[in-house]
């Protein structure tokens, strides 16, 4: 073997600091070691200093595997995990071993895994006046979706958590590297919690899976733009849902044992990063035994068994006869167990090889890369984009145009049901999942330890995010915060990823950090901590622009460098505070409220979903948040369904007020008896930016007692306005035209599925 | 009540091949339906005093070649054979423990993949028709439209025609899909053959039996079960048990 610094991943700077902080120069065998640990993916060496200003306070475990929410006698584990660039390459494996990997990360703590959300974001899947170059992304991107869409299935459901929820979205700048997000949630007994942190003089045990190749070098491929290279595949690591539905177990009866002190996965940089922080979380010395790892492979190099990411394997401390235990447990499972080294006093990480030394480093000097202030600079993108403004052709207001323009919206990938992914996770395996649970803002689980009900959901908003970094993560946390108020439920602990391009350049350094502090002012403001979180950087690719597309320079191809938006995705915990979750359900005869800010052509209309889909435009100002009317609001809505006042909500967000109102009425089509089909009467302002404008601090409210509501409406000055009566004639009547509800929930339902045939 | 006059609980044994995932949620199902539970490893022979064996959902041995095909070669699945043949109890197979009676031939036909060739998640109603020879339990002509579950990628019902037509002629299924999810033949969900006492069905009556949640018509199928036990000759019970289930039933009636 021979390594390059630029192969490894380590610059200059960081070979100096780590020759300097050794006191000699590293063997060829440790460089490798560095250039894993102190690779973005491990180290978070870019983002660790600004993640420390996200606010903590009710967060447990913060800094183990995942961190926690007390509810009750238990602490509900949950965190996201991302795996973009896998995903990019092979979408299928990519998509499943994200998956392992988070569950491993719950599991760590001693934690059943009881549930699995999604974020998902590909670049375009149809459009219109399609280029020949696009039909090739548009492929791709579908080949991708359904990839990513069946690894989870496939690997979600084996292992038996349910995929109860989660989102998908399309946008151009994914084209070169979708966005695959994955949480996890569990829960265990507070008094039973099992941390990382290894005793000195105990085992250390490997279970699970044999050691080989695959996902080698995983961590460093992640800490980089995608290349396209063929290599890259090799870095792709495989996963095998039956062996971790088996691990799943194992763990959770090794980790009952007294004898067993802690526990790590293997996830990023295996069997190194898991075990030199058990090593720098219990402050003590480890020494590995490499010839004892089981391996798949022949002539595996010592770096590549340190190195390899091969999927479902954790790793042990246990005294004698806790090894004992963790044996006899593994071949119940079919599982392997060996004992592969030792934990003893001191600051040491040592590698050994049939009694050869071949490794000995400081485990502070390992587990603590140099940590990087980012150069910030505002790109000048945003002042542009900020004074755009979008012209709408003059007959957009017409009926004729009005009414296309809805049933194009509920055709539109971004809008439409997503039933063809989600139909395909088990999500009521476990028994925890409430009925009708696609009809929440939040997916409902019961806790019958405790008795409660709480939600989870994810959310992101990239559009909002790239016109206004600060401002967009801000209204994100909110968006959250109103998808968990409107199904009745109230917030307690969030998880995030942040989804990047290179934080090296400037610009997308001011992305993050603008997006870490309007998320940290969302959170502050509404007393609500981070307990986990996930970066990924460097989310761009690389693409070859033709030669005809660039005159510039006529022969040759050019190479054009795509960044993605940024992403941040916010994980959210929430707690049922009312009896019943609330629906976003219409039955005949109740009237729809929209309540909270008032239409207004002086409103910012930036980034909605319409201006996105319709005119190819992300452009102009996007609305703030008003706190005061947000916690008005909630407690309205919170209020009035207790005293059965309500009996539907939903929030606005994508789609606008009209959007929102077009969701109720589909998830509606389906509880009425065959044979009828819910309808509405109302007036609506025939504004199409403002029918689909997404303002801050709005929902939707369905009630049978309009008198109640609009007196204590009125009352607590919230301003309202009535848009209709639901009734059973099957037909949407907005005053400017008229659509018959089935025909418009048909599209609804099944435009994305129809999209699929015809590839 | 039944304790104090020294009366058993019916007792269930589940089978736990590695890979079954919905172990637990069938023991809460079955607690809840009034019987006592208690789960046997694959590798465990002795089914004694069992007085339903059930085979739950979940993913035995990886579903590796096909689903069911390893699991029907485990120690606890060839103990099964001796237990129906000795007429013990009865059997009852969910989702994948449906695949392993058919693959294990304790059950007619075979399911094969959905006809869309995607795993499917949802609520779906079915027609359920407990008694299709006496059935009026309901007084609704003998059926009942209920919703439960599904979640299968292999569900789709198959049997060569001589075969459905054995089905049908014996009354063998007791529950039908309402929309034909995956393509089963005759829309076939369920199977009971009443002879060898083996219940088989795809969708969960397990993940339907809580107000929580906001379904309890698993009950019906459990109860449905229960009362077959409970009338059959065999049930060591006492008479008020037996009682019991027969009151309940011409009180429906």
């Amino acid at each position: 073997m021979s390594a390059n610094l630029k192969d490894l991943g380590i610059s200059r700077f960081e070979y100096n600091e780590i020759t300097k902080r050794l006191g000699r120069i590293p063997n060829e065998l440790e460089l490798y070691l560095f250039s894993a640990m102190w690779s973005e993916h491990c180290g978070y060496k870019h983002s660790k200093k600004y993640l420390g200003l996200l606010p903590s306070k009710g967060a447990l475990y913060r800094d183990e595997n995942s961190g926690g929410i007390k509810v009750g006698r238990h602490i509900i584990f949950f965190k996201t995990e991302s795996h973009n660039h896998p995903s990019a390459v092979e979408p299928y494996q990519g998509a499943a071993t994200g998956i392992g990997g988070i569950l491993r990360d719950i599991l760590a703590m001693n934690a059943r895994p009881i549930a699995l959300l999604n974020s998902l974001k590909f670049g375009l899947i149809d459009g219109c006046n399609v280029s020949n170059e696009d039909t090739i992304s548009i492929r791709r991107n579908k080949y991708l979706l359904n990839g990513v869409a069946e690894g989870i299935s496939d690997y979600g459901n084996s292992t038996g958590v349910p995929t109860v929820g989660g989102e998908i979205s399309f946008n151009k700048c994914f084209n070169l590297s979708p966005i695959v997000n994955v949480m996890a949630a569990g829960i265990c007994r507070a008094d039973k919690v099992k941390t990382a942190a290894a005793k000195a003089n105990s085992y250390i045990v490997l279970v699970g899976s044999s050691t080989g190749r695959d996902g080698l070098f995983g961590a460093a491929f992640a800490s980089k733009e995608l290349e396209g290279n063929k290599e890259d595949k090799l870095s792709i690591q495989i996963g095998d849902p039956y062996v971790k539905k088996n691990v799943i177990e194992a763990t959770l009866e090794i980790l009952k044992s007294k004898n067993v002190f802690s526990c790590q996965d293997l996830g990023a940089a295996g069997l190194l990063s898991s075990t030199s922080e058990m090593a720098d979380k219990g402050k003590v010395s480890v020494e590995l035994y490499l010839e004892k790892v089981p391996l798949r492979e022949k002539n595996m190099q010592p770096y590549e068994i340190m190195l390899s990411e091969s999927q479902e394997r954790m790793v042990f401390t246990a005294n004698s006869s806790g090894v004992e235990e963790i044996y006899k447990i593994c071949e119940k499972y079919g599982l392997n167990a060996d004992t592969i080294g030792k934990t003893k006093k001191g600051r040491a990480y040592c590698l050994y090889m049939n009694g050869k030394k071949l490794a000995e480093l400081d485990v502070r000097v390992l587990t603590n890369p140099v940590l990087y202030n980012l150069h910030l600079k505002k790109p000048e993108y945003l002042t542009i984009l900020e004074k755009k403004c979008l012209n709408l052709p003059e007959n957009v207001n017409e009926p004729e145009n009005l009414k296309e323009i809805i049933f194009k919206t509920a055709a539109s990938p971004s809008f439409a049901s997503k039933k063809i992914v989600y139909q395909r996770y088990d999500n009521t395996v476990g028994v925890r999942t409430l009925k009708n649970s696609h009809s929440l803002g939040v997916c409902p689980l019961h806790i019958f330890e405790e008795g409660k009900v709480i939600g989870f959901s994810m959310d992101s908003n990239e559009t909002a995010c790239f016109l206004n970094p600060y401002q967009g993560a801000f209204n994100t946390v909110f968006e959250s915060y109103r998808n968990a108020v409107s199904s009745g439920f109230e917030p307690l602990g969030i998880t995030n990823c942040l989804n990047f391009a290179n934080p090296e350049k400037s610009d997308v350094a001011y992305q993050f950090v603008q997006t870490v502090n309007g998320m940290k002012d969302a959170l502050e403001k509404l007393n609500i901590p981070v307990v986990s979180g996930n970066v990924s950087f460097y989310n761009e690719g690389v693409e070859a622009v033709s030669v005809s597309c660039d005159t510039s320079k006529p022969f040759g191809a050019v190479e054009k460098k795509i960044k993605i938006h940024p992403a941040p995705v916010i994980g959210m915990l929430s707690k049922l505070a009312l009896k019943a979750p609330l629906y976003a359900l219409l039955n005949p005869g109740e009237t729809v409220f929209l309540i909270g800010k008032k239409l207004d052509k002086n409103l910012n209309t930036g980034g909605s979903l319409y201006q996105k889909e319709f005119f190819d435009f992300e452009g102009g100002i996007i609305d703030t948040v008003d706190f005061e009317l947000e916690m008005k609001l909630k407690k309205a809505i919170f209020k009035l369904a207790e005293c059965g006042a309500i009996q539907g909500c939903k929030d606005v967000s994508s789609g606008g007020f009209l959007g929102a109102l077009l969701v109720i009425l589909f998830n509606s089509c389906n509880i009425l008896k065959d044979g009828t089909a819910i309808g509405f009467k109302g007036v609506l302002p025939p504004d199409i930016d403002l029918l689909f404008a997404e303002i801050t601090g709005r929902y939707l409210i369905s009630t049978k007692n309009d008198n109640d509501v609009q007196k204590y409406l009125k009352k607590h000055k919230i301003p309202y306005q009535i848009l209709g009566k639901a009734d059973c004639t099957g037909v949407l009547d907005f005053g400017f035209t008229k659509i018959r509800t089935l025909e418009l929930n048909d599209i609804y339902q099944n435009s994305l599925e129809r999209k699929f045939e015809k590839v | 009540m039944r304790f104090k006059f020294g009366f058993r609980k019916l007792k269930a044994g589940i089978i736990v091949f590695l890979g079954t995932n919905c172990d637990r949620d069938t023991e809460i199902a079955l607690n809840a339906a009034g019987f006592e539970t208690k789960f046997i490893f694959h590798t465990e022979t002795n089914l004694l005093g069992y007085d339903l064996i059930v085979l739950p959902g979940g993913f035995s041995f990886g579903d590796y070649i096909r689903a069911g095909r390893l699991a029907k070669l485990s120690p606890a699945v060839l103990a099964l054979r001796e237990y129906v043949k000795r007429r013990e109890g009865f059997v009852f197979g969910i989702c994948n423990g449906f695949q392993i009676l058919c693959e294990a031939g304790f059950l007619p036909g075979a399911l094969v993949e959905n006809v869309s060739t995607r795993f499917i998640s949802r609520d779906e109603r079915l027609i359920f028709n407990p008694d299709p020879v006496f059935g009026d339990l309901q007084g609704q002509g003998g059926t009942e439209e209920i919703i439960l579950p599904v979640a299968h990628k292999e569900g789709c019902f198959y049997a060569d025609e001589s075969e459905l037509k054995r089905i049908e002629k014996e009354n063998m299924v007791f529950l039908r899909y309402k929309n034909n999810p995956n393509g089963s033949l005759n829309d076939i969900a369920g199977l009971y053959d009443r002879k060898n006492r083996v219940f088989g069905m795809m969708p969960h009556p397990e993940r339907a039996v809580s107000k929580v949640l906001g379904n309890a018509d698993g009950f019906k199928i459990f109860n449905f079960i229960k009362n077959e036990i409970l009338c059959s000759k065999s049930a060591k019970h006492c008479a008020f048990d037996v009682l019991e289930a027969n009151l309940s039933k011409r009180g429906a009636k």
